[in-house]
């Protein structure tokens, strides 16, 4: 693992399962929007050694149109969304819900990637200040660390948050702002 | 020992063992960690899809039904 700069990180490792799902939703949503992965599997592909079925990741807010672009895409490289069908319950969902819609391949429910519209500052930061991991000849965005770590011990906290973050606290010492950490968990109090 | 410490006990113990991962993962190519990596995550993904839980189910235990 290279810590390349602040905003590079380079792994030689091997793709699992999880990674395969990933990059084959990537190739159909970077046709349509921006994105950063945000949680636990940030921590996972930094070689945090736990499982998760899910991959959340956040993407500037679109309207109807769009969606209904990337949503008939990934449906014609076979997947579906789990919560619903239907193009106007999806946007209500992202937009006026504020939560998250779930793909995976169909017919199955598990793994599956959760993507959410962009709603305060902090999604906005994350999406104009990625994170390049490249492993082998793929790259993906991920929110930039110090914000990762700061969100899971104040905002989220849970055993397994708390420990995705020391974890990253631990692999990318020396690589990371303690100071700007700190003032993160401050702002997110 | 009650079941606060049993608890604090247990979350010490897990703490532990993500440093020790976080050092062996450092401390080690990418190649060796991640194939011990992979065995754990694959196997969980293969179980996911061969799970007999429902649609319904696990929206519900994710919170979203």
């Amino acid at each position: 693992m290279k810590f390349i700069n602040k905003n590079t990180i380079e792994l030689d490792r091997e793709i699992n399962e999880l990674d395969r799902f990933v990059f084959d939703f990537l190739k159909v949503l970077e046709k349509h929007s921006d994105y950063v992965i945000v949680s636990g599997y940030v921590a996972i592909i930094l070689g945090r050694n736990r499982g998760t079925d899910d991959v959340d990741m956040i993407i500037p807010k679109m309207d109807k149109v769009q969606l209904k672009l990337l949503y008939d895409d990934l449906i014609k490289h076979g997947f579906w969304c789990i919560n619903s069908g239907d193009i106007n319950d999806l946007y209500a969902i992202l937009e006026q819900d504020k939560k998250s819609i779930r793909f995976a391949f169909e017919p199955g429910f598990s793994p599956n990637v959760e993507i959410k519209f962009a709603k305060n500052e902090y999604d906005l930061l994350a999406l104009k200040n990625p994170v390049t991991i490249k492993m082998q000849n793929k790259k993906f965005k991920t929110s930039f660390l110090e914000l990762q770590i700061a969100y899971k011990e104040v905002v989220l906290k849970s055993n397994k948050d708390m420990e995705d973050a020391q974890f990253l606290r631990d692999i990318a010492k020396g690589f990371i702002n303690e100071h700007l950490i700190h003032e993160y968990k401050k702002m997110l109090k | 020992m009650n079941a606060k410490e049993i608890r604090k006990k247990n979350d010490e113990d897990r703490m532990w063992f993500v440093r020790k991962w976080a050092n062996y993962v450092k401390t080690h190519p990418d190649r060796v960690w991640s194939k011990q990596q992979n065995i754990l995550i694959n196997s969980m993904i293969h179980n996911a899809k061969h799970s007999s839980l429902t649609l319904k189910q696990y929206l519900k235990m994710k919170g979203e039904l």
